[in-house]
């Protein structure tokens, strides 16, 4: 999956397990950029008594670099806080919930929002050292959460509930913490069943079954718990502008998340409560997608968890010389010759390079750019100069859009069909005009198509997996009907 | 966040670590972890010297784990290396004596 569990630690820490991180300007108000952090990989929708919610022994953190550093210059900071308002039933919600703050709204949360500006700040509160006060650094605070998509009973006009729970802060910011339908699509069953990859299994190697469409494995219900962002364009970009040249030297912003938990936990035995103490530590990451989970190995994935995209140089070993490339010949007999050679001269692979670690610079791609400097660092990098698109393509750049992945990430790019093209070789030939890819590697896709985006205000986007619209990843599925009878 | 050995075994402010254990009272959980009530590295006032001789003995700790718990582990035991947090800091010392204090409760629990 993108980032669902990719690590060994963090895939025992759901709360604090960054899913997908998503960054765009916004199709419907293209003065901002709407950044997206999910977490809790594979929520089920019939998850009572105790559904789902953030950590509140979590800090969750959105990163953004904008000076070509590689180290974060602005981040937004939430913080959850738990309420119950009667204590005495073991209820999520005592009635029907008609509002967020309905009183039958039993189990409830809230939460802060903080702007931190500058590396010193960001890291008195991302790893502790300093536990001085962030007054004046709040820039939301006691914001609701909506519930849980519980069922018609409970929850019986969900998008009205999640609906009110997009906050509008100052400055034109928008925010949303809360279940959304998980965004993402893959044939994850194929994928990790050593790649043998739907509808293409007459040609792997080892494939038991005959050829089928590819199977879109969260389609069918689980959930995740997002926090969405909408900000002006402004009010992230290094001069405060709003860039309109795409290949102008500060138009592009890195974006990464985080959730940090304290080093120290103390567990609560039968006479005494327990207690957490030390500085804060980064558990869990996300830039792009994929990246821990497939170009990082089984020893080193909860290291990368720990550390930061200034760090990355460390691990670009497995973007230099990715394994599933070297794989792909091998489980595909004859099907990637050119791809097999490539990876026989050991030639690393500076097209990864370019797309996961510095981002794409002038002259690879026409009319088009998004370098973020000579450091090495796993971040979606939004060149925001381009434009949202009038007709996107679920491929990105790889489909001639480049208001998509990997110039940032929209909700409904196909990243996984993006990023298997380019562990092909695709990519390659931007940077060696001599290479030409194999044939096979313009067609490998996932299997899976991407999911439709609802109506605008129709009422009807229930059953959809995207909005056309903010938070933009569509109403969680409900647990009454799900699984469906 | 400091992680530095301090060379030496050179004592850092508010850091007292070889009250830590004596004022304990010598409960320890897991081998060599400690837990004291925050605001314990302070003791070094004339009380916790006079405290200080006192040898360690088995109490029943009352209440709840305090919010911010100062913690030490043993880092190095042959190196006599002791890491201490306390509240958003962590701090490791090379301090024999405390590691030493620290092993002898934790070795106690043992027998």
């Amino acid at each position: 999956m993108s980032s669902h569990r990719e690590a060994p630690e963090i895939s025992q820490d759901p709360v604090a397990d960054n899913t997908d991180t998503y960054a765009f300007v916004s199709p419907d108000r293209p003065d901002t950029v709407t950044i997206i952090s999910n977490y809790i990989p594979l929520e089920a929708a019939a998850a009572g008594p105790n559904f789902y919610e953030f950590g509140e022994d979590v800090r969750y953190f959105i990163y953004l670099s904008n000076d070509g550093s590689g180290e974060a210059n602005l981040a937004y900071e939430f913080t959850f806080t738990t309420h119950v308002l009667n204590g005495k039933t073991f209820l999520y919600n005592t009635g029907p919930i008609s509002s967020i703050s309905d009183p039958h709204f039993n189990r409830r949360q809230t939460y802060s929002v903080s702007l931190l500006k500058g590396a010193d700040e960001i890291a008195q509160r991302s790893n502790g050292v300093n536990p001085k006060p962030l007054a004046g650094k709040i820039i939301g605070n006691n914001l609701a959460c909506p519930p849980c998509n519980i069922g018609p009973s409970s929850t019986p006009n969900y998008p009205a509930l999640a609906a009110e729970a997009v906050h509008s802060l100052r400055g034109g910011v928008k925010v949303f913490a809360g279940q959304r339908n998980d965004g993402f699509f893959a044939d994850l069953g194929a994928i990790f069943d050593l790649a043998d990859l739907r509808p293409f299994q007459t040609l792997h190697l080892n494939s038991m079954v005959a050829a089928a469409s590819g199977i879109d494995t969260l389609k069918s219900g689980t959930n995740v718990h997002t926090i969405a962002l909408q900000i002006p364009i402004s009010e992230i970009t290094r001069d405060g502008s709003v860039p309109k040249d795409v290949m102008g030297k500060h138009s592009t912003i890195g974006i990464w998340a985080g959730a940090n938990r304290r080093k120290m936990k103390i567990r609560a035995d039968a006479s005494r409560k327990g207690s957490e103490g030390g500085p804060w530590v980064q558990v869990s990451r996300l830039g792009n997608p994929l990246f821990n989970e497939v170009l990082v190995t089984q020893t080193r994935k909860d290291e990368w968890n720990r550390t930061y995209p200034s760090d990355d140089k460390n691990f670009a070993d497995g973007v230099l010389h990715p394994e599933l490339s070297n794989l792909l010949p091998a489980l595909y007999p004859n099907t990637f010759p050119n791809l097999a050679k490539l990876n026989a001269a050991k030639t690393p692979r500076a097209d990864l390079e370019a797309i996961l670690l510095t981002g794409l610079p002038s002259g690879v791609v026409p009319g088009f750019q998004n370098n973020t400097g000579k450091t090495l660092g796993d971040m979606l990098r939004l060149n925001v100069a381009v434009p949202p698109s009038a007709n996107p393509s679920p491929l990105g750049l790889l489909g001639d859009d480049a208001a998509g992945f990997p110039n940032g990430r929209r909700v409904t790019d196909d990243v996984v069909t993006i990023e298997l093209r380019a562990l092909a070789g695709v990519t390659y030939a931007l940077v060696d005009k001599s290479f030409t890819p194999d044939a096979a590697a313009m067609k490998v896709t996932q299997g899976v198509d991407e999911p439709a985006t609802g109506p605008p205000g129709s009422g009807a986007e229930g059953a959809a997996r995207f909005l056309s619209y903010f938070p933009y990843l569509g109403t969680p599925h409900d647990g009454f009907d799900t699984p469906p009878a | 966040m400091s992680s530095a050995l301090d060379a030496g075994g050179a004592e850092r402010k508010g850091s007292d670590r070889r009250t830590f254990l004596r004022t304990s009272g010598g409960v320890a959980t897991g081998i060599a972890v400690t837990v004291l009530p925050s605001g314990i590295v302070a003791l070094a006032s004339p009380a916790a010297a006079a405290a200080k001789e006192a040898p360690a003995r088995l109490v029943d700790p009352q209440g709840d784990v305090p919010a911010e718990p100062v913690m030490a582990y043993v880092h190095d035991a042959d190196k006599g290396v002791v890491t201490v947090i306390a509240g958003t800091s962590e701090r490791t010392y090379h301090d024999p004596g405390l590691v030493k204090r620290l092993l002898d409760a934790a070795n106690s629990q043992r027998d």
